[in-house]
């Protein structure tokens, strides 16, 4: 038999070079050939055939193991290198490390924020199965629903198997000589059935049971008993209106909790009568069955206070919204959940730009290393190889860079919880999730970072780089360019976003409300403040500090309470509804508001207890063209409209001014007394008028709020906001700046010959600062060019949910422009004036 | 005791092999010693694997012989211990001895 017929096969032995450790393929091919060709001359073919197969397949691990061994050898070798890369390189080394640990830390900081955010409401058990009830009706809708509604789904609809009414109020509670006012939730007593909030002391079946029964947190336990216990202790609420003894004490809910009370008493402390009663003054929470579907739930209960509330005339619907949306989603549409998008997409951009740096700088010193790859090759190295070799280095840049990130989020966290008013922490220990997530964002940075370098420099061909004298030829600038393009582009839209969004909170600050908000001071009454309120209100007019004094059921910022009105000439089958505010007199005067026509409220009319002065957004709604004499009614409360006051804004200006009424009826108690005092030695009339109160309401907490705090407190988010988006685009900046000063600092070493000859012919140091800033300028322009109306159309898109807004001039692009221009010059200026001013000697004895 | 000249038995089954088998120590006859000596059936892969890790370490030297037809023109690549090889194999034989001559009690009959 011939020799040729005796040849293994040719797929296996292709396999076997596969396989092989590629030192050894020779004489291992060798050596199965001669003992294929013994098999296949003693025993034929095909045992030849079922010899070499096995051989091959137990083989494999063999070849796994070899090849593994060999990986982890060259491993160690590329690791070395890196090393040595990174101490010969100090400088470029601790930009790119400096660079990606910023980004990194950057994305950590908001992976925790975002996953706070996300984290809401999800803590109850069972939180896929709680829904709040939402009234929609024609263009709005509204949270509050009636009392009466909980205890009726939940007889109605066996899909309900739990309901609660939350009702948020904010009362006084005095023990013995103490007294302070905290955040009751009337609730009912599957509350603590249905929500994950675990008792610390009393039975969590019975403790809500008795209708006179009150559960205080731990934090308000400690405020109101200090040390003692408080189990049992009788509480006094807004000055003995109840007596309620302490049944339990709750674990304070979490800061991830949008459900954030004090004290838990059982709504039926005020009667059986909620239960049939219709008003809108709490939230209702259902839990559903577990088997029970959700859109047949919605269609089975939208008609339901159409059904029972038999006031009610317009089309009313009623609507579930998912708990763990209620933190995120507003019921108009965004919330935070638009923060969350715009700043996990700001991590990314971010990480993206520490990452360009590192590749621009990478593929920078290309030439410098071409060298190296020239010989790796030659001595063997396949282009995979090199592609794992940077891969590696980069990855060890990560590890480097994540080693700085935690570092440095750990030491930033602080400041960034008081910015972003959270209590996040990074603990790797007990959260594997912030672990993998640290391990991901590694991987991502050095994968995406050493890609580009990776294939670029594996791709060199050894003959070529080993041949080329000069180590320094400037590799692929035009995809530096863009890079850098990219990189400040994105910068320069956050400084856009920024310079937006504080303009729209300085517009916020400085709009005119249609009232004055500034030097009025707002105290919360209670019933014992309200009985004396005549005789505190005469007294502090005394003084000689003082301006006016009124008060009333809302503070102007924020008037809410809806209620159905009727006036002369309505269609009958037009249903209205409008905000409405309570006042004492002079409540127009005090916020110095403008009558427009008509007349304020005069103590000279004794009838006007039963007039109304509307604003001009209810003028319009109303369609009357002589509104001043006609009749007007809020539920049964007739009577006639006697002035029209000019438009303030009675909600946050990301809402439309609402139809609204103000009366001098004393249906409604006032809850907050104003004071408008002068604008001179305020400190010196706030005491006078505390030591006022203290002689009228003894033993009444006086807590004076300024009104334009509360004011400011309404847009506390969107300010937060504002500075976090700051803070964020000055990092990108910094890191677009750290990539272009690496990179103008090796192009000043490139170009040291360059520069030497220039300056021996006669450029002057001008001239060359110039030739090398030249670069880095033309590339902002692009930059400038491209992210103008990117950074244009997100602001709109941004300020969008503000019904009132700031315009977007032309200045703050042309500022960004300038600045970005400002910070790349001053950034390359300094390695240009290095460069420019060498003795051209030393240049040119250089290498 | 040198500890990296201390062999693990696989590694003292090769080089024994190689030591008998002389100037005839190639791939195949390796692999069939070995094979023979422990009762078992051995791949290739395993072969080159411990091939190449004893001449890293330097207890045997490979050197090409001839072409040859009946290995599809390969080459025949012999293995010879060298005096560290004899060395680690000395040290490995009277380290087992110096084990077993400390034990008192009979482990086995």
């Amino acid at each position: 038999m011939s020799g040729m017929q005796a040849r293994p096969s040719s797929a296996a032995l292709r396999l076997l070079r596969l396989l092989a450790d590629p030192n050894e393929a020779d004489c291992l091919e060798g050596d199965i050939g001669e003992e294929y060709s013994d098999i296949f001359e003693r025993r034929g073919k095909t045992a030849a055939a079922v010899w070499l197969w096995f051989q091959i397949v137990i083989s494999i691990p063999s070849f796994v193991k070899s090849q593994l061994y060999w990986r982890n050898t060259m491993f160690a070798n590329y690791l070395k290198t890196a090393w040595r890369n990174i101490n010969k390189h100090r400088f470029f080394s601790v930009i790119n490390i400096a660079g990606l640990a910023v980004g990194m830390a950057c994305c950590i900081l908001i992976f925790l924020w975002v996953k706070d955010e996300l984290s809401f409401d999800r803590f109850h058990p069972d939180h896929n199965r709680i829904y709040r009830t939402v009234v929609r009706t024609e263009g709005t809708w509204w949270t509050s629903s009636g009392w009466a509604l909980a205890p009726t789904l939940k007889r109605e609809f066996p899909e309900i198997r739990k309901a609660t009414r939350v009702a948020l109020r904010n009362s006084l509670f005095s023990f013995e000589d103490r007294s302070l006012y905290k955040t009751v939730a009337y609730v009912d007593p599957d509350f603590l059935e249905m929500f994950h909030f675990p008792l610390r002391s009393g039975d969590p079946r019975s403790a809500l049971a008795v209708n006179q029964s009150a559960i205080i947190t731990e934090k308000t336990a400690k405020a109101i008993f200090g040390n003692a216990d408080p189990m049992g202790k009788i509480l006094s609420v807004n000055t003995n209106q109840y007596q309620v003894p302490v049944t339990g004490i709750v674990k304070d809910p979490p800061s991830n909790s949008t459900l954030q009370f004090d004290v838990l008493i059982p709504v039926k402390i005020a009667g059986e009568a909620v239960d049939t009663d219709w008003s809108y003054e709490s939230s209702c929470y259902v839990l559903l069955d577990e088997n029970a579907s959700l859109d047949d739930v919605r269609k089975k209960i939208a008609p339901v206070v159409m059904k029972y509330d038999q006031r009610t005339k317009t089309l009313r619907t009623l609507d579930l919204q998912p708990l763990t949306s209620i933190h995120l989603h507003n019921l108009s549409g965004g919330g935070p959940i638009l923060y969350v998008y715009i700043f996990s997409i700001i991590a990314v951009f971010i990480l993206l730009m520490a990452c360009i740096n590192f590749m621009n700088l990478a593929t920078a010193r290309a030439g410098a290393r071409s060298k190296e790859v020239g010989l790796r090759k030659v001595v063997g190295a396949q282009k995979s190889d090199v592609v794992r070799q940077f891969y590696g280095e980069s990855l060890l840049h990560a590890c480097l860079a994540l080693i700085a990130a935690v570092c440095l989020v750990l030491l930033l966290l602080p400041a960034f919880n008081n910015l972003a008013e959270k209590s996040l922490n990074l603990s790797l220990t007990r959260d594997a999730g912030v672990l993998l997530i640290l391990l991901a964002i590694t991987l991502v940075t050095g994968v995406v970072s050493g890609s580009y370098p990776a294939l670029f420099l594996s791709s060199f061909r050894p003959a070529v780089v080993l041949k080329s004298a000069s180590s320094s030829g400037s590799s692929r600038p035009r995809l530096r360019k863009t890079l850098v393009i990219v990189q400040f582009s994105i910068a320069i839209v956050l400084i856009i976003g920024t310079a937006g969004i504080q303009k729209q909170l300085n517009y916020i600050r400085s709009a005119d409300l249609g009232f004055n908000r500034h030097h009025v001071v707002t105290m919360a009454m209670n019933r014992v403040v309200r009985s004396n309120y005549q005789a505190l209100k005469e007294e502090i007019l005394r003084d000689p500090g003082v301006v006016n004094v009124t008060a009333a059921s809302s503070r102007p910022t924020l008037v809410g309470n809806i209620n159905p009105v009727y006036w002369e000439g309505r269609d009958p089958g037009q249903y209205e509804t409008m905000n409405f505010v309570a006042t004492d007199h002079d409540y127009v005067k005090t916020f110095e508001m403008e009558i427009v026509a008509g007349r304020d409220f005069s103590r000279e009319f004794a009838t006007d207890v039963e007039n109304y002065i509307v604003n001009e957004a209810a003028v319009r709604m109303m369609g009357l063209k002589d509104p001043v004499g006609k009749l007007f009614s809020i539920w049964d409360n007739k009577g006639t409209i006697i002035g029209i006051v000019k438009d303030f804004h009675n909600r946050p200006l990301s809402q439309e001014i609402t139809p609204t009424v103000i009366t001098l009826r004393t249906n409604w108690a006032p809850v907050v007394m104003f004071v408008r005092v002068r604008p001179v030695n305020v400190a010196r009339t706030m005491d006078r008028i505390e030591e006022t109160w203290a002689r009228f309401c003894p033993g009444q907490p006086f807590e004076p709020v300024f009104l334009d705090e509360s004011f400011d407190e309404l847009y506390r988010s969107d300010r937060r906001m504002g500075v976090v988006f700051r803070d964020f685009a000055a990092l990108a900046i910094f890191i677009s700046c750290l990539g272009i000063f690496g990179l103008a600092a090796f192009t000043a070493q490139q170009r040291t010959r360059e520069i030497g000859v220039r300056k021996v012919l006669g450029a002057s140091v001008a001239g060359i600062v110039l030739l090398l800033s030249r670069e880095s300028l033309i590339l902002v322009t692009i930059a400038n060019v491209i992210a103008c109306p990117v950074g244009y159309f997100l602001m709109n898109w941004l300020l969008r949910s503000y019904t009132y807004r700031t315009s977007l001039p032309f200045w703050i692009f042309l500022g960004t422009g300038i600045l970005a221009y400002l910070v790349s010059l001053l950034t390359v200026s300094y390695q240009a004036f290095k460069a420019a001013r060498t003795t051209p000697t030393h240049a040119l004895k250089y290498e | 005791m040198p500890d990296r000249d201390l062999l693990s038995l696989w590694e003292g089954v090769y080089l024994l092999s190689i030591w008998e088998l002389k100037e005839n120590a190639y791939g195949v006859t390796i692999k069939k010693m070995a094979s023979w000596k422990t009762g078992r059936v051995l791949s290739y892969g395993s072969l080159y694997f411990m091939l190449a890790q004893l001449v890293r370490k330097g207890f045997v030297e490979k050197n090409a012989g001839e072409p040859i037809p009946r290995r599809g023109g390969r080459r025949k690549y012999y293995y010879t211990l060298t005096e560290r090889g004899k060395r680690a194999l000395r040290t490995s034989f009277e380290f087992q001895k110096s084990l077993w001559r400390d034990i008192k009690e009979p482990v086995f009959d």
